[in-house]
């Protein structure tokens, strides 16, 4: 396009003594634009997989929850791979996920793109049918890295002290939450209403942290929160848990005496979980599902990994393919039944 | 206390800490220096590569990467108006005008000299307040955030020089860009046409290197000429010069650097911020806020200062709480808790003799980067005397490069690209750049902080007075909007005379001058009328707002332009002279035009083709058929940077270029 909107200056050189020298340095020119095309065209598939480099997207910023632990995995699924492949995890970030997920299922089903998804968050969309960009019923779910229970929490010292108080205040109790699309505002709007606690959500925070220093500094009443964000500011005693929305005998580390979903009457509040989880893009053929599958569960029991888990205070339970699809069978159920509650105010 | 701090130091001395420190140190100048990619791409390579290694190493080689980083993003923002990072993008205002003039070495040298000391008063407060971190942070509640937000925009109204309403216009221009993207309040996304594109709203990096690079390289395109036209002062001692004049506006370092460190207390804020508030404010208790913009000294230091400062307060909330104040700091929390040191209230008890070791890397590098960045000031400030027709293009190349690798996103060059076309047509025009980049950055948090604050307070305005943070900051609001205008109400008669007379000379131009006000109309009536038609009751007051707004006051410019009351600002002045004398206006626009084609030509060549393809192709092109230039030349600069750009970013970064929508 530029050449032909540049005609005539092109004509104008091609006069000029340079002529001479044009074809030799062309020459040269087109041989590196040959070149460097080279790279970008697809070799054809050849030896046994995987010999290419595996990218897994990671759809958040470098640094995230995800990013750190994607990036003790890769080196030791670097281990169980052939033909010294590497593991290169890639950031691909923005649109609270969606992009990342996006990419992944659009990438072609050759095994060499994984990627990482964030549950429920991605799901809201999609079920909200506002997002044709991929569907999460056809992603080939290889595995999950963990779940994770969420709780209620209230400032220490605050003077609503039990889900009792808050189900009769008189005034509706505020929460603070992110975005109306993240996990913790569907967490928040689907316990609030399973409780019978008559609520308002002052959203725009800008993390789960944020969320949680807003109930510290006592611009809402409570917050709902998973319980890795929540644990280093119970242990300062700054927030109070009022519930654990688990089931009895999960959740390690939460205070004694706070009530599970059981207790509080309302089971069903155990299907509020976090995800984290490991799919390819739709139709990845079986044999490499499978390989995947194997390679990602035996990494996440490789010793290191379970150090690794052991000093950073993470924690794992890997789920294989078979129990990961039907997780997400389980959650879309449920949030598919739950999806009108954002919007009643 | 002391104890840890020496046994930390005794670790930062032993050889393999020492040399994770210069490590750091070199990446962080070298990351730095590249546009688009800053600190947190440079933590975030290094993120993985940690895992094997002591923890105390990786926080020197993290604080040295740290340290460097924004001593690396001035001297591109000095030499070439290309800020290597966000923050540095408010030492372009200045630092550039200074190397244009020959000055680069001492603008280099006061930057260098402003970066050490803002350094070190930075760290030195964050270890003064790290034990009452918490309770610091927690003072800033969604009230506070939105006072602070007006606060920087109240700024706007005193770092525009000679034109107030110009200044407003762009001023509500960026309000309008800053609320496109998605609305963390209700949810909904506000103009994005439903593509990816715009989701996450107009991306800073990239817009900021479209805003000051792309659009000082199309002048540069269109007009030839050099960086610094006449001999440029590289010596030692110009550097020396630099140093002296740091040291004798001590009180604009102090001034940076608190604004700096207190900015980066705020978690969310971002150095950015800092920097262009540090300016601003410089401007602001000047006598003569005039002549800022034109190659002031102070206008280096005090960006600089805060700048540099902001790394000791951005660790605060980061440390004390786990809350990153900064992109950065997102990548550097990865670090932390790859070695599991989870940050947080008890993160100082447990590791205490780390977090010193962080600190004192941190230190030595805010130095030795400076050091290292005079040491090859001779050499670097070379490219100020490289042809602007081969200086252009390559520049050009190399920063939507960046762009995309700020966040691997294609159509971040896009918005680069045109945000760069926009630039350009502002100065021509006489709009002023910094108060639409001050409006993109802070619209958001204003917005959301003010929503939030009504729903907090169940729309009670005392909630903006309800602490005594905050009703300091509604003193420094007043303080901030009065004083400036006291002073030009008390200079009014002056000025106006000087007005008159520079209106004289923009005459023969001021018809041509009057499109870009109706099209900025026509833009702003769209925008309006998507904001109506498309966005729901909640999420469209705000745009409403502000459209009707920049609407009336695009109005009033154009009036005022009818009636021949429009002198031009100094900027646009000087290029009009500059560009005016060269061959005449109507060759003139034809140049323009071909550059503007020339880059627009090369987004949609890397949009289609990618990037391994467009950049030889661009590079060619402009520099031989659009510059001139000999073939030989353009070939051999075309080689040359094409093969530098693909080994730094695909082989030395391993990123992955764009492909292309056709390719890829």
């Amino acid at each position: 396009m530029p050449l032909v909107l540049h005609r005539r200056p092109v004509l104008a050189l091609w006069g000029s003594p340079m002529r001479e020298r044009l074809g030799k340095i062309l020459a040269v020119f087109v041989t590196i634009l040959a070149l460097s095309t080279a790279g970008i065209l697809p070799c054809p598939a050849k030896a046994e997989y995987p010999d290419q480099d595996i990218r897994i997207i990671i759809p958040s910023s470098p640094g995230g929850g995800f990013d750190t632990f994607v990036r003790a995995l890769a080196p030791l699924l670097e281990k169980r791979l052939a033909n010294a492949v590497n593991v290169i995890p890639v950031n691909v970030a923005g649109a609270g996920g969606r992009r990342g997920a996006r990419s992944v299922y659009q990438a072609k089903p050759d095994g060499y793109t994984i990627g990482v998804f964030n549950m429920p968050g991605l799901m809201i969309e999609g079920l909200k049918e506002k997002d044709a960009d991929f569907s999460l019923d056809e992603i080939t779910w290889l595995a999950t890295i963990n779940t994770e229970n969420y709780g209620l929490f209230v400032k220490a010292g605050s003077q609503l002290s039990s889900v009792r108080a808050l189900q009769t205040s008189a005034a509706p109790i505020k929460f603070s939450a992110t975005g109306p699309s993240s996990s913790g505002y569907l967490a928040t709007k689907i316990s609030a209403s399973l409780l019978g606690i008559e609520n308002q959500v002052v959203t725009g925070y800008e993390g789960s942290t944020e969320t949680l220093l807003a109930v510290v500094r006592g611009d809402v009443d409570a917050a709902v929160l998973n319980l890795s964000v929540s644990a280093p500011f119970l242990e300062t005693g700054d927030i109070t848990m009022l519930a654990y929305f688990g089931l009895a005998g999960d959740g390690r580390g939460r205070p004694a005496n706070v009530p599970d979903a059981t207790e509080l009457g309302a089971p069903e509040l155990a299907k509020i979980v976090i995800a984290r989880m490991l799919g390819g893009p739709p139709g990845l053929p079986p044999n490499i599902r499978n390989f995947l599958e194997r390679a990602i569960l035996d990494a996440m029991s490789d010793p290191e990994f379970t150090m690794w888990l052991k000093k950073t205070g993470n924690e794992a339970q890997p789920q294989d393919a078979a129990a990961s699809r039907r997780l997400i069978e389980l959650m879309m159920d449920f949030y598919r039944g739950h999806l009108d509650l954002p919007r009643e105010h | 206390m002391l104890d840890v701090a020496t046994r930390a130091g005794l670790d930062l001395l032993s050889v393999d800490t020492a040399v994770f420190l210069a490590v750091g140190i070199v990446v962080g100048l070298v990351f730095g220096v590249i546009p688009g990619v800053g600190g947190t791409t440079a933590l975030a390579i290094l993120l993985p590569l940690t895992f094997g290694m002591e923890p105390s190493n990786a926080l020197a080689m993290a604080g040295g990467i740290m340290g460097a980083v924004s001593m690396g993003g001035s001297i591109p923002a000095i030499l070439i108006n290309t800020p290597g990072q966000g923050p540095s993008a408010a030492t372009c205002l200045d630092g550039y005008p200074l190397a244009r003039q020959g000055r680069a070495a001492e603008a280099i040298g006061a930057s260098a000299a402003a970066s050490s000391l803002g350094g070190l008063i930075g760290i030195g407060t964050l270890l003064l307040v790290l034990p009452i971190a918490k309770q610091l942070v927690l003072i800033f509640g969604p009230p506070e955030f939105f006072l602070l937000a007006m606060l920087g925009l109240t700024t706007i109204a005193t770092s525009i020089r000679s034109h107030l309403l110009r200044g407003l216009i762009a001023g509500g221009l960026g309000l309008m860009l800053a609320s496109i993207g998605d609305d963390p309040v209700s949810g909904t996304v506000r103009f994005g046409f439903g593509t990816y594109l715009l989701v996450d709203g107009i991306p800073i990096v990239p817009a900021l290197v479209g805003l000051f690079a792309i659009s000082e390289m199309i002048l540069f395109s269109a007009r030839g000429g050099r960086v610094a036209p006449g001999p440029a002062q590289l010596s030692f001692a110009a550097v020396l010069t630099g140093f002296r004049a740091t040291i004798q506006h001590f009180r604009i370092v102090i001034r940076g650097s608190l604004v700096g460190t207190i900015i980066g207390v705020v978690p969310g804020v971002g150095g950015t911020v800092a920097a262009f508030l540090a300016y601003s404010l410089t401007v602001q208790s000047d006598p003569h806020p005039e002549t800022f913009g034109q190659g002031r000294i102070e206008g280096v230091i005090a960006p600089e200062a805060a700048n540099n400062a902001k790394d000791g307060g951005d660790l605060v909330p980061t440390l004390a709480l786990g809350i990153p104040g900064s992109a950065e700091m997102v990548a550097f929390l990865g670090i932390l808790v790859m070695h599991g040191m989870q940050p947080g209230p008890m993160l100082l008890l447990r590791h205490e003799e780390e977090i010193y070791v962080l600190v004192l890397a941190l230190t030595a590098s805010s130095v030795l980067a400076s050091v290292l960045g005079v040491l090859f000031v001779r050499w670097l400030a070379l490219v100020t005397s490289v042809k602007g027709e081969i200086l252009g293009p390559a520049v050009i190349a190399v920063s939507l490069v960046g762009a995309f690798c700020a966040n691997g996103n294609a159509g971040d060059v896009v918005i680069a690209g045109v945000l760069g076309i926009a630039g350009y047509m502002m100065t021509r025009f006489g709009y002023p750049r910094l108060p639409l980049v001050i409006a993109l950055i802070l619209g958001e948090i204003a917005e959301r902080s003010f929503r939030q604050s009504m729903m907090i307070s169940d729309g009670e305005w005392l909630v903006f007075v309800h602490s005594p943070a905050s009703s300091i900051l509604v003193i420094l609001i007043i303080a901030s909007l009065t004083w400036p205008l006291a002073r030009i109400l008390g200079n009014r008669q002056g000025t106006e005379k000087k007005a008159e007379s520079k209106n004289v000379n923009l005459s023969p131009i001021s018809l041509v001058a009057c499109l870009p006000s109706l099209m900025l109309m026509l833009v702003t009536s769209a925008y309006l009328l998507i904001a109506y038609s498309n966005l729901s009751e909640d999420s469209r007051q705000m745009p409403l707002m502000i459209g009707y707004f920049t609407l009336a006051l695009l109005a009033l410019d154009l009036v005022l332009h009818t009636r021949g009351r429009m002198p031009g600002n100094a900027e646009q002045l000087m290029i009009h002279a500059e560009l005016g004398s060269r061959n005449g206006r109507g060759a003139l626009m034809r140049t323009e035009f071909f550059a503007v084609l020339w880059i627009s030509g090369f987004v949609a060549i890397v949009w289609l083709f990618g990037f391994l393809f467009a950049i030889p192709a661009y590079l060619l092109g402009s520099i031989w058929l659009q510059g001139k230039e000999p073939l030989r030349t353009a070939a051999a600069v075309t080689i040359l940077f094409s093969l530098a750009i693909w080994l730094i970013f695909e082989q030395a970064l391993s990123y992955r270029l764009y492909e292309g929508s056709l390719l890829g």
